[in-house]
């Protein structure tokens, strides 16, 4: 019998409870199909019935071929409607329609990724806390948790607010192509709006109950974070329903070339780049939530009217940044692997997005990366400022600081230039002699992967900042990470440099070793800096609330960088598509189906950015108007933190 | 870092230099076989190229 002052019980049961929530979550992706089958299908067989056929003959249901998948399915819906302009679009005055759709889809987007990303931190904040043994440092990660909780819960009403405009602007600007994805989508796009109406639902339990279900770790609280993993899952969910539509548009499956629907809706969700773009959202919805949030938190530190809200809000700047950037590191990764099955599924697609029309969008990209990469980089540098032996590290920044901005020339530049016929004839060519060479996918991926292999070498350095390893072993330990390092980073480049002459297709392959080096440094170096400073002799606790005021702008760059980031990447994607609703399917006939000038989008990519950021503000300041109460007040002399995380601490 | 650790016996340059050489030869042969695997098992492409 279930005692519930007995902790093994409660822990069971919670862990049941959550076992039977994987699993009903585990069948959600299901519902789609099951709705299917009771969907109604278009009575493609009776259009098609020949009406000259007598009476007792029954009509063959036409087959067709999936324009992606190749096998043959039953039409079951219309084919896609040839737009014409102004019948099947809407305007609005002299406003380009592209460009309102384009706002209200990049709003809804933003605000999407930071209510998607936030529960994911609030998740492991929450775990963290019910795992410490102190239960003092147990307090401070479940009050973060709950604090980075508030701060989204007015993003969550604006992010539907958000998909209710945009739903509009599609009926209104764009009805011919939203109703013919409307009618291939039905069941997904019922299962969507369900599942908004649960999450809303679980969201409410989540925070509102989480004073009264926190009962010291007993069952309310492991009840409360399954209910923490449900809010993730149908976040998750939504998310990954949402990037159907976006992917059948670039890479459409389970119709024909006409367009008709051929019955199977898996195959119409499950496009070849659906899985690619999920796993580079989630990465990229997380690293952009967390950079929101450390600004957030940057925000109220320098705004701070004590030491102790201070250092609150300093170590809550630095734990939102870590866990962005524990995201940001494999982004590139995730984002190479979707060049390759872009590239998979239409090559002229591929060339079109980093050869063509849209390459010099990817230098606004990479210079968007880099400087995501440098700024982590600096506040890392700027935060072990604030750690008692951190000087002794002062002196390797200028090196460090050296391969990140040679890395970043070479990711930087462009493969050609634009050049007047009179400099085309002086340089002999399109492409410079020197720098041209370092326009090209074998000098890129070095270049990136030397950057993340220096911004892992400096978290490296960050993690053991105030520490004196104890370990017997720990000068061997210094020499073989030492070794692991020059070892990634002579590889990197003896890859990059062997691309230049080997055939393009062997030339792709080297992306995944040069990928496993760096990756590499990330999960044995950290282990060994890990193992290296257990029971380390402490030079002091980090100072929470002294980082410098540099270091808490650095916060806002990051964020800003992640926000512009998204929008060029979101411009990227829609561009790609060129003439396009739906690639081969359904035209754009639209007067703005040209793609914009490199100057246009840039400004509406700012525009957008500007618009977000004004409304975040508005719901940081509820956030803070909420509040009951400031964080806990200590007593400290300026300078001392309040205490350390155990995520600093190892 | 010279002087950081407290606990262990302090290396010379001499014993210092070999053993990162030793270190150093067992990362690159793990990073050549792992330029191998990733390319000729995982994604069958030729390394070393021919």
């Amino acid at each position: 019998m279930l005692k519930w002052g007995n902790r093994d019980m409660a822990r069971r049961g919670a862990i049941g409870l959550l076992v039977i929530w994987g699993l009903f979550l585990l069948l959600l992706p299901l519902a789609p199909g099951i709705v299917s089958v009771f969907a109604e299908e278009a009575p493609a067989a009776a259009a098609n019935a020949d009406p000259n056929a007598k009476k007792d003959d029954t009509p063959k249901a036409e087959v067709a071929k999936d324009v992606y998948y190749k096998t043959e399915g039953i039409v079951s819906g219309p084919p896609a409607p040839k737009l014409k302009y102004p019948d099947d679009y809407g305007r609005y005055g002299n406003i380009q329609s592209r460009t309102l759709i384009w706002i209200a889809n990049q709003q809804h987007l933003y605000f999407g990724s930071f209510v998607l990303a936030v529960p994911m931190f609030v998740f492991v904040m929450e775990l963290v806390g019910m795992l410490q043994k102190d239960k003092k440092m147990g307090k401070k990660y479940d009050d973060l948790a709950h604090e980075m909780m508030k701060i989204s819960l007015t993003a969550y009403s604006i992010t539907a607010i958000l998909g209710g405009l945009l739903i509009f602007t599609f009926l209104a600007l764009y009805p011919g192509f939203f109703g013919y994805l409307a009618k291939i989508f039905k069941p997904i796009m019922h299962v969507y709006a369900l599942l908004f109406i649960l999450e809303s639902g679980t969201l409410y339990v989540y925070y509102y109950g989480w004073d009264r279900m926190n009962d010291s770790n007993g069952l309310l609280k492991w009840s409360h974070l399954s209910i923490s993993l449900l809010l993730n899952t149908i976040g998750l969910a939504l998310m990954f329903f949402a990037n159907t539509w976006v992917a059948f548009m670039q890479s459409p499956a389970g119709v024909d070339e006409q367009g008709r629907f051929l019955g199977n809706i898996w195959r119409a969700v499950h496009t070849p780049l659906w899985i690619p773009i999920v796993v580079h959202r989630i990465l990229g919805n997380a690293a952009f939530g967390g950079g929101v949030v450390a600004a957030y938190a940057a925000y109220r530190l320098l705004a701070a009217k004590d030491s102790a809200e201070r250092a609150h809000y300093d170590w809550m700047s630095y734990t939102a940044m870590f866990m962005g950037i524990l995201n940001l590191i494999p982004l590139p990764f995730a984002g190479y692997w979707l060049m390759r099955e872009v590239y998979a599924y239409r090559q002229q697609m591929g060339i079109t997005l980093m050869g063509g029309l849209l390459a010099w969008v990817f230098i606004m990209q990479a210079t968007m990366i880099a400087t995501l990469f440098v700024t982590t980089n600096y506040y890392l540098w700027q935060a072990m400022g604030r750690m008692p032996g951190g000087e002794r590290y002062t002196r390797y920044f200028k090196y460090l600081l050296l391969i990140l901005i040679v890395s970043t020339l070479v990711w930087l530049t462009p493969h050609t230039l634009v050049m007047s016929p009179a400099e085309l004839k002086a340089m002999g060519g399109a492409q410079h002699p020197v720098v041209g060479n370092y326009g090209v996918m074998s000098a890129k991926n070095t270049a990136i992967n030397t950057i993340i292999t220096t911004t892992v070498l400096c978290f490296v350095l960050y993690q053991r900042c105030n520490k004196v390893p104890t370990v017997k072993w720990a000068h061997f330990g210094n020499i073989v990470l030492a070794a692991l390092f020059i070892g990634a980073e002579l590889n990197i480049i003896f890859l990059g440099i062997y691309g230049y002459y080997i055939p393009a297709n062997v030339r792709i392959g080297l992306s995944v070793p040069q990928v496993c080096s760096t990756l590499t440094t990330l999960f044995v170096g950290v282990t060994i800096n890990t193992l290296m400073l257990k029971n380390a002799r402490s030079l002091g606790e980090i100072r929470w609330g002294t980082l410098s005021t540099r270091g808490a702008y650095a916060l806002f760059l990051l964020a800003v960088s992640f926000t512009w980031t998204m929008a060029v990447m979101g411009y990227i994607r829609s561009s790609v598509r060129l003439h396009w609703h739906i690639n081969e399917i359904m035209r754009d006939n639209s007067p703005w189906a040209f793609t914009n000038p490199i100057g246009y989008a840039g400004n509406i990519n700012s525009l957008n950015v500007l618009i977000f950021w004004t409304m975040l503000l508005f719901v940081f300041w509820l956030g803070a108007l909420a509040a009951k109460k400031a964080p806990a007040r200590q007593e400290v002399p300026v300078g001392v933190g309040v205490g350390e995380p155990v995520i600093a601490s190892h | 870092m010279a002087g950081e650790t407290q606990t262990e016996e302090k290396w010379g340059v001499v014993k210092t230099v070999a053993v990162f050489t030793a270190c150093f030869a067992v990362a690159v042969a793990y990073y050549l076989g792992l330029d191998w695997a990733m390319m000729v098992p995982i994604q069958n492409l030729p390394f070393p190229y021919r």
